[in-house]
């Protein structure tokens, strides 16, 4: 039976929910404000939470992810008065399992408690978290990267698909054998099919084999890396390249698990658990109907999107010290020293081939003969410090100078500052939508409304 | 992103040799394509230890011919070195058949030896293609 803690200022209401709790054989706990609550969620473990909305000293929805980041991590399904759509979109965005009006309270909890503790149960099975996450070279301890290994540890407890998506040199087929190396495929093959490198004339034998006959050059029956996936994982790397002919023979092996190898009459099977990856935005390429919806539908039933190195900056001294041991190693050196100098240099630079080009300037460091036993932003290639030098001055640099005697009208002065915007954001973004809102925190409809204002071609 | 041509098996046999499973036979099959005439090879041990001033930098594609099993498990013994590289594995039917280790070494093509040049080629040229499309990393060091 669960235990149960209900926070609600009517003393009447609590006492008869106390009653109806007790005696349908769970453990009930009352608070009558937010404060005797918090205090109650800390000191005792919970399954569920009755919250009241109106409290003496606050708004039970407020508070919803606090409690919720309890130790037990408590279901809470909102009691209110006033039931109102808006106060029940607010309960669910913020994480609550239900809304129940007051009216309506003795005679449906019972059912919205026996559903939220049936998917607590289950909730607990599939998130068992493996002890210690192996994360073989994902290095980093950004929130960011925190939220991706928890998504990987999820990831790894199932046998779902998973799709993950980011931008290139994030580290996608990092993250794809690390759900493979924590899941119980483990012991298995991991296998990559690199969607973008097969053309449509080799795809079909290298995915399901061949058979002796089958073609010319066939002399002898070939098994395909569908076969070699039988237990273990099948990656789909640049799942986004795949030709549409292509993604429906994908979708009908996604649904049946069964292949057919060329010059075959027979089927075969293969157990393997999917994930993907793509730097591509599939729903985008759903919209131009470049990419079957069917597919991503089954690509997707978990999605991890991995972030930029721009957007976690705060793993740059990790990461520079890994690619450091690790080239010292490679090539059999003394473990070399950075200087606060370098790191501010590689700080300052936005990164847009991701972790893989700071591999390869790091890389680039070890190459320059100068090198001493501690690395200085003079040991950085040369065409970096002269990029980081020019990005420097551009920003010292005003947007327009205004001229006090010939004073533009706000307008066109607004407009040269717009189209100026746009255009740096454009080749901050490499013409991407997606990041220019990102990085702008414009949204998507605004940002095509000013590109159509001035008439910019944002690619 | 350069190709480079890697055997773990020292050969010195002619371009007209005929032992199917011959990484240096194999070689001349792959520069007789235009895409891969230039294909550089690396020398007989060059990648364990990696030499400073060796040409190989992380992306670089490596085509790695595999002849038996022994040079297989030499490679996957030295996976953690091989990491940082694209790999293209061309591998005999003894080798294909035999164990299917070598997805250890998470190569982005598998051919085998009996398989027509012309294939790798194509796969080749796309994975540049596909590199070429990324955004472009700092190059050039000038010092």
């Amino acid at each position: 039976m669960a235990s149960i803690l209900i926070i609600d200022d009517d003393t009447v209401l609590c006492s008869m929910l106390f009653e109806q709790l007790t005696a349908a054989g769970h453990s009930a706990v009352g608070a009558h404000t937010l404060t005797d609550g918090r205090r109650c969620a800390a000191d005792r473990s919970f399954d569920v939470i009755l919250l009241d909305v109106q409290l003496p000293d606050g708004n039970g929805l407020e508070h919803i992810a606090t409690f919720k980041r309890t130790r037990t991590e408590p279901e809470v399904i909102i009691i209110t008065g006033q039931g109102e759509a808006d106060g029940a979109e607010r309960a669910v965005r913020s994480g609550a399992w239900s809304y129940i009006a007051k009216p309506h309270v003795i005679r449906e909890l019972d059912l919205h408690l026996a559903r939220a503790l049936q998917y607590r149960r289950e909730r607990q099975k599939v998130t068992k978290i493996p002890v210690a996450l192996k994360r073989s070279r994902i290095i980093g301890s950004s929130a960011a990267i925190g939220r991706c290994l928890d998504q990987v540890a999820a990831a790894a407890a199932t046998d779902v698909s998973v799709l993950i998506s980011g931008d290139s040199g994030t580290g996608k087929e990092l993250f794809a054998k690390a759900i493979h190396e924590n899941s119980r495929r483990s012991r298995e093959n991991f296998i990559i099919v690199d969607c973008a490198a097969l053309p449509e004339t080799l795809i079909e034998s290298t995915l399901f084999g061949h058979v002796k006959g089958a073609f010319t050059n066939a002399d002898r029956d070939h098994d395909g890396l569908v076969k070699h996936a039988h237990r273990g994982t099948l990656f789909l790397d640049e799942v986004g390249e795949l030709p549409p002919a292509t993604q429906k023979t994908f979708l009908r092996l996604l649904q049946e698990h069964e292949y057919r190898p060329v010059g075959s009459n027979h089927h075969q099977f293969s157990d393997f658990r999917l994930v993907a990856a793509t730097n591509r935005k599939l729903d985008e390429l759903v919209a131009t109907g470049a990419f079957r919806e069917d597919l991503l539908f089954r690509l997707k039933a978990l999605t991890i999107e991995l972030p930029p190195l721009k957007e976690r900056k705060e793993d740059l001294r990790e990461l520079v010290s890994y690619f450091m041991h690790d080239l010292c190693q490679r090539y059999s050196l003394e473990t070399k020293g950075i200087s606060a100098d370098f790191l501010d240099t590689l700080a300052a630079h936005d990164w847009p081939g991701n972790i893989r080009e700071l591999s390869q300037v790091m890389e680039q460091v070890f190459t320059n003969p100068m090198l001493g036993p501690t690395c200085f932003s003079i040991h950085l290639p040369e065409s970096f410090r002269v990029m980081q030098v020019r990005a420097g001055f551009q920003q010292d640099q005003p947007v327009g100078t205004i001229s006090m005697s010939c004073l533009p009208p706000w307008r066109s002065f607004k407009d040269q500052y717009e189209i100026d915007y746009l255009q740096r954001l454009c080749a901050a973004s490499a013409g991407n939508i997606s990041a220019a809102c990102r990085l702008s925190g414009l949204s998507r409809s605004r940002l095509y409304q000013m590109i159509s204002k001035h008439g910019l071609s944002f690619s | 992103m350069n190709v480079f041509f890697y055997s773990p098996r020292r050969a010195a046999c002619p371009n007209d040799c005929s032992y199917p499973d011959c990484a240096e036979r194999c070689l001349w099959a792959l520069r007789s394509r235009p895409v891969l005439a230039a294909v550089e090879r690396l020398p007989y041990g060059a990648l364990f230890p990696l030499p400073k001033r060796a040409p190989l930098r992380s992306g670089d594609l490596i085509i790695v011919h595999i002849a038996d099993l022994r040079e297989l498990e030499d490679l996957i013994d030295h996976r953690q070195a091989l990491a940082h590289y694209r790999l293209v594995l061309i591998v005999s039917d003894q080798v294909y058949d035999g164990s299917r280790r070598y997805h250890l070494l998470n190569p982005r093509y598998i051919a085998t030896t009996r398989q027509d040049a012309g294939d790798l080629e194509t796969v080749v040229n796309r994975i540049a293609q596909q590199v070429d499309a990324e955004p472009e990393p700092v190059r050039a060091v000038s010092h």
